[in-house]
């Protein structure tokens, strides 16, 4: 529980996103097993070019007195990943977040329900979804359990935010909503969230990948409202056209 | 002296791995890329990339069709990995305009115009019927298009727009990523476009047939992890598509997020639930070369 002073709104850095209790945007990646993770990619500019061909020269000497020759991972030994990591972490590049931050293999649904939730500005989800019998949408934790729209917390109190401003479920039918139910996009919104957005439909890694990528550009490096942010990423991937759904307000990700 | 000159050798060695190494993953510094090629979308510092379409120009292009930016409008090189291309976008009034011109050869390849609209007076003049035709109207006042586009998919959109796409083919072989879109609102006024339309030059005569790809990507898809696998072993349906593409290297961190183009299979394993709203449908995809029969990428839905 936040004291009163921690309950007060933070003012953002210029430019920067508003930060969550732990000092960044949470985000979440539904892995479903334990992978050794790379380093974070450096970002390329001359100046660390020139750091980079230093460390890999110096990495070399010693790889050349350890073996005669060195060879790249096959594609096939990659199997056995279930990438959404990957997603998440274009996603961190666009806000500045440090996703080793908030990167748990082993978290669960009670994770994303206890710790990640209620207390997120900007919340983002990368992972499997699906529907039940009746149509109502899920989306699947990393312990395989099943986070349903009644499961959503509240997402305004306790908060160091005013409200959740914007989640994104990049999941399955995590945009499906319909009249005779509440599905997750209500179920967000009901609970304090000011936008929602999601996939109506079954969607393709490709599609969510490109989509996701060009969405943050836009929302972030350019600045548009989540709605046109989301109308110009959706035009430059004809795939996720008519699939990709947005509820709520028209909120700006960069205050 | 053997100490000194081994210690020479590795040095010798190592330096030159390493300049080869440095050029080979890194070379992307020169172009001083905001992100690295795992990214669709990376900014470029024009004055390194040194474009062969000015920003000046590109402003030039812009007036020749209508478009007046503001002096304070949104302006990036982009290196856009999806596309395969390289362009100016500029935005203003709040992304709600942006244009796409290619900085390559000037072409403008894509706009979008947000802005509300009054009523129009040809509202009634807009049909299924002829939509194709006033969205080419439009676009062809602004860039050049294809011959032999065929007809497009047309949809209408939650808001009444109408929603064009045709899909770019190769000897009656379909182009992933080669598109042009339009959308346009109930009146006829083109809300945006985007025209994506390669240069192709691969062989488009597969060395192995749909049986082999078949073979080989079920073999591939039973390696995948405990979900997926799954899906490949439960899969109602199975059907390849001969495509040509760049793979989607989603599971090689060592590579661009996509290859370059290539003829491959692509080889779908579709997994179908029913619920009482409809099927829902869970696939695995896997992308085998058509000339060398290996498997180069890999898709499914989330």
């Amino acid at each position: 529980m936040f004291s009163q002073e921690q309950a007060e709104p933070r003012e953002p850095p210029e430019g920067r996103i508003k930060l969550t209790p732990h000092g960044y945007l949470r985000f979440w990646s539904c892995l479903r097993e334990k992978i050794e993770r790379k380093p974070k990619e450096v970002k390329y500019n001359m100046r660390t070019g020139t750091t980079i061909r230093a460390v890999a020269t110096a990495l070399l000497v010693t790889l050349a007195m350890a073996a005669s020759t060195v060879q790249a991972i096959p594609w096939s030994d990659c199997h056995g990943i279930d990438p959404f990591e990957e997603e998440a972490e274009l996603v961190a590049d666009y806000t500045d977040a440090d996703y080793a931050e908030s990167y748990y293999p082993n978290w669960d649904k009670d994770d994303i329900l206890d710790d990640s939730l209620p207390h997120a500005d900007i919340w983002y989800f990368s992972g499997h979804g699906s529907q039940t019998l009746s149509g109502k949408n899920y989306l699947i934790a990393g312990d395989d359990e099943k986070i349903y729209p009644a499961d959503i917390p509240d997402l305004s109190d306790p908060h160091e935010f005013d409200t959740m401003r914007f989640a994104y479920a990049s999941a399955c039918y995590s945009g499906d909503s319909d009249w005779w139910q509440n599905d997750l996009p209500e179920s967000f919104q009901e609970n304090g969230a000011e936008a929602y957005m999601g996939w109506r439909y079954a969607v393709s890694s490709d599609t969510a990948y490109d989509f996701t990528d060009r969405f943050y550009h836009y929302a972030i490096e350019d600045c548009d409202s989540v709605e046109t942010a989301k109308d110009n990423a959706e035009g430059d991937v004809p795939a996720a056209d008519g699939n990709i759904r947005m509820f709520g307000s028209d909120v700006s990700l960069i205050p | 002296m053997k100490t000194r000159i081994w210690i020479g050798a590795i040095i010798l060695v190592a330096v030159i791995f390493g300049s080869i190494s440095a050029h080979t993953f890194f070379d992307r510094d020169e172009h001083a890329e905001s992100f690295s090629p795992r990214h669709v979308i990376s900014k470029l510092d024009p004055d390194i990339a040194k474009p062969s379409i000015s920003y000046d120009v590109t402003r030039d292009i812009l007036r020749n069709v209508g478009y007046s930016p503001p002096g304070d409008c949104n302006a990036n090189l982009i290196n856009d990995h999806g596309w395969n291309k390289t362009y100016w976008e500029i935005s203003w009034e709040g992304g709600l305009v942006r244009v796409k011109v290619d900085a390559s050869n000037g072409e403008i390849i894509g706009m979008g115009d947000h802005r509300e609209v009054g009523d129009e007076v040809s509202c009634e003049t807009v049909s299924a019927e002829n939509v194709a035709t006033i969205a080419l109207e439009n676009v062809r006042r602004i860039t050049d298009i294809p011959d032999g586009l065929g007809e497009p998919a047309v949809r209408t959109d939650d808001d009444g727009n109408f929603v064009l796409l045709w899909e770019q083919y190769v000897d009656s072989i379909p182009v992933r990523g080669g598109f042009i879109n339009a959308r346009l609102d109930k009146c006829g006024n083109l809300v945006s476009f985007r025209k994506v339309w390669h240069d192709i030059s691969v062989d488009v005569n597969p060395k192995i047939m749909d049986k082999e790809a078949m073979d080989t990507a079920k073999a591939e898809g039973l390696n995948l992890s405990d979900v997926l696998k799954k899906r490949v072993e439960n899969a109602d349906n199975v059907y390849t598509e001969l495509v040509i593409g760049r793979p989607f290297n989603l599971l090689d961190r060592d590579k661009p997020i996509y290859g370059d183009y290539t003829l491959f299979w692509s080889v779908t394993f579709e997994d179908v639930q029913m619920t009482l709203k409809g099927p829902i449908i869970s696939m695995v995809v896997i992308q085998v070369d058509a000339h060398s029969g290996e498997v180069v990428g890999m898709d499914y839905t989330k």
